[in-house]
């Protein structure tokens, strides 16, 4: 056997790039499809000295995962729609308290409990809004295993440099295709650690949420350690005690959100298939890219100028990008398995150009043909 | 050993109320202990109780309503040298409920303080799992329709190996939370208190019912 060919499917290279990623603690409840990421984590960890456990629901499990990650610990926990709804108050507490945290989420057909074997990109804009607060996160999106590898090894990395909860959109026919993946295709990412911080009176020195002049980002200390640390939900100032003072809230929460924002540019992940003399640009993400390339190929040998444009960071959005890319042609078409949830980001950035779509959400990937009609329509 | 309380931080409830005394008998636990402030991580939650690890100087991790067992739990785990105590109201344990069973059936080395004053008090009075049938709360008949959840009982079924129930207000205290933290498991004291602010002003009976409640177990 050729060993530097794998045969995975896109929950398994999660797995896989996790542990690679310096991952020691995962806990998960489970849910299909994202359960076999819970499973794999549990055949890779506890051997290599890791944790991994199984909560008594989804809202225990991430809360693990908070707990671990003040101590230190890169942790992840994976599930699928259902979940991110109980995830969603400790999703918030993440955020507010600068938390890393990676959360995969194997998205499924909603609503609710919906279908549990059938895929879509349910979730888009839930993991965008999902927050009580509306601030900034960061949401990546893979088309195929290659992807859910190196995507989640920069899920870790993101969430280390922005002290942020960082998702990975992944949806079931991603996350439960195993297909032949070449090894050279898995990138080579250094794991980033959190950036640590020497205190010199142990007691009192250590402000958990205050940054420094050269970086919005503050620096992160272990709870347990010499240095006494300390971790809220409640709205906070820079010494982590609750505050209601309006100036230091006001500081707290546009720091958070620039932290972000004013790095859209250097977060935006995306491969371009340029036509220079395209007048047509096709956008997608997720699973769906891998039936717009085949389109792509189809249209242009009916000789359309037509550019791809394939996202793999979702949020922020890549204001710049897409408005550059969009300057280019006369016509876009956003492509993705909803009923139309990231076509909103783009119809922002599209100005006079009227954006089509073409959504569908009964279970069943959208086809190339399908890309392809609505293109020569 | 020295006080771990914060001298820029001293508690703030209302006159009379409970919390106050535990808060003191904690302290001179931990000194017992002879624990210092870095060995400590104290994980709280919602409400009066949740203020709690603001008095400290030690580790703190205040979080969600009745999700201070989830924090605990990892960070425990992460941290396993870490002495971890979790304080909870009877509101924190009633939201909570699954995490309460989980643990004791988890059986990892966390205490957990139920900080037990039969009523939501900082939003107003509300009936709590913990609330008497008999007593008159802000939640008017709707406290009357559920039966108070005897929290002992519940976790000795879920397998607990360390409860104990007693009054905030018994000269034993800061001994009894001693033992629970040095018992190696997960342990729970169910602490019953006067909340003068809103619960004993409407029941006067208050005082009486945490003695018989104690004298029960």
């Amino acid at each position: 056997m050729d060993t530097s060919r794998l045969f995975i499917d896109g929950n398994e290279a999660v797995a896989r790039a996790a542990l690679s990623s310096g991952c020691t603690f995962f806990a998960g409840y489970p849910i299909t499809p994202a359960t076999t990421i819970y499973q794999h984590m549990l055949e890779l960890l506890p051997p290599n000295g890791g944790i991994c456990l199984q909560g008594e629901d989804e809202i225990a499990s991430i809360g693990f995962c908070i707990g671990a990650s003040m101590a230190g610990l890169k942790v992840m926990t994976a599930t699928s729609g259902p979940g991110i709804s109980l995830f969603s108050e400790q999703i918030s507490f993440a955020i507010g308290g600068e938390i890393p945290l990676v959360i995969i989420d194997v998205q499924r057909l909603g609503p609710s409990t919906g279908s549990a074997t059938k895929g879509a990109d349910s979730d888009i804009q839930f993991l965008r809004w999902g927050n009580s607060g509306g601030l900034p996160v960061i949401v990546l999106a893979p088309s195929d295993s290659a992807d859910c590898y190196n995507l989640t090894c920069h899920a870790f990395n993101l969430a280390e440099r922005y002290r942020c909860p960082v998702f990975l959109a992944s949806n079931k026919e991603v996350g439960m295709t195993r297909e032949v993946i070449d090894e050279t295709a898995l990138a080579e990412i250094a794991p980033l650690h959190r950036t640590g911080y020497e205190a010199k009176d142990p007691v009192t020195s250590y402000q958990p949420f205050a940054s420094d002049a050269d970086s919005l980002v503050p620096p992160f200390l272990p709870l347990g350690g010499k240095t006494l640390v300390r971790q809220t939900s409640s709205s906070h100032g820079p010494d982590g005690f609750i505050t209601s003072e309006p100036e230091l809230l006001q500081r707290g929460i546009s720091r958070m959100r620039d932290k972000l924002l004013e790095d859209r540019d250097a977060l935006s992940l995306h491969r371009p298939d340029t036509d220079p003399g395209a007048d047509i640009l096709l956008i997608v993400y997720g699973v769906t890219s891998r039936a717009a390339k085949d389109a792509v190929r189809t249209l242009r040998k009916r000789s359309y100028r037509i550019s791809l444009l394939i996202l793999q960071t979702l949020y922020p959005v890549p204001e710049r990008l897409l408005r550059k890319e969009i300057s280019k042609v006369s016509r876009v078409i956003v492509v993705e398995m909803n009923l139309g949830q990231y076509v909103r980001e783009i119809e922002r950035m599209s100005g006079a150009i009227e954006v089509e779509f073409l959504g569908k959400m009964n279970g069943e990937l959208i086809s190339p043909e399908e890309i392809a009609e609505v293109i020569e329509s | 050993m020295t006080s771990l309380l914060n001298p820029d931080r001293p508690p703030f409830f209302c006159p009379g109320c409970s919390h106050e005394i535990v808060v003191k008998a904690l302290d001179k636990s931990f000194q017992h202990l002879g624990l210092s402030g870095d060995q400590i991580g104290i994980v709280t939650d919602i409400g009066c109780s949740g203020l709690f690890d603001t008095f400290f100087t030690t580790h703190a991790l205040h979080g969600l309503h009745g999700r201070a067992l989830t924090y605990g739990t990892g960070l425990k785990l992460a941290c396993p040298e870490l002495t971890v105590v979790v304080i909870m109201g009877d509101g924190g344990l009633g939201i909570g409920g699954a995490h309460v069973l989980s643990s004791c059936r988890r059986n990892l080395d966390l205490c957990l303080l139920v900080l037990n004053n039969f009523n939501y008090g900082m939003t107003g009075g509300q009936c709590s799992v913990t609330t008497p049938t008999e007593a008159s709360t802000s939640s008017g008949f709707l406290g009357q329709l559920e039966a108070p959840l005897d929290i002992c009982a519940v976790a000795e079924a879920a397998g607990a190996s360390w409860i104990d129930r007693l009054p905030a207000t018994a000269a034993d205290l800061p001994e009894k939370i001693c033992q629970a933290i040095s018992f190696d498991g997960f342990s729970i004291i169910d602490i019953t208190g006067i909340c003068p602010g809103r619960f004993s002003k409407r029941n006067r009976q208050a005082r009486k019912l945490i003695t018989s409640l104690s004298e029960s177990f």
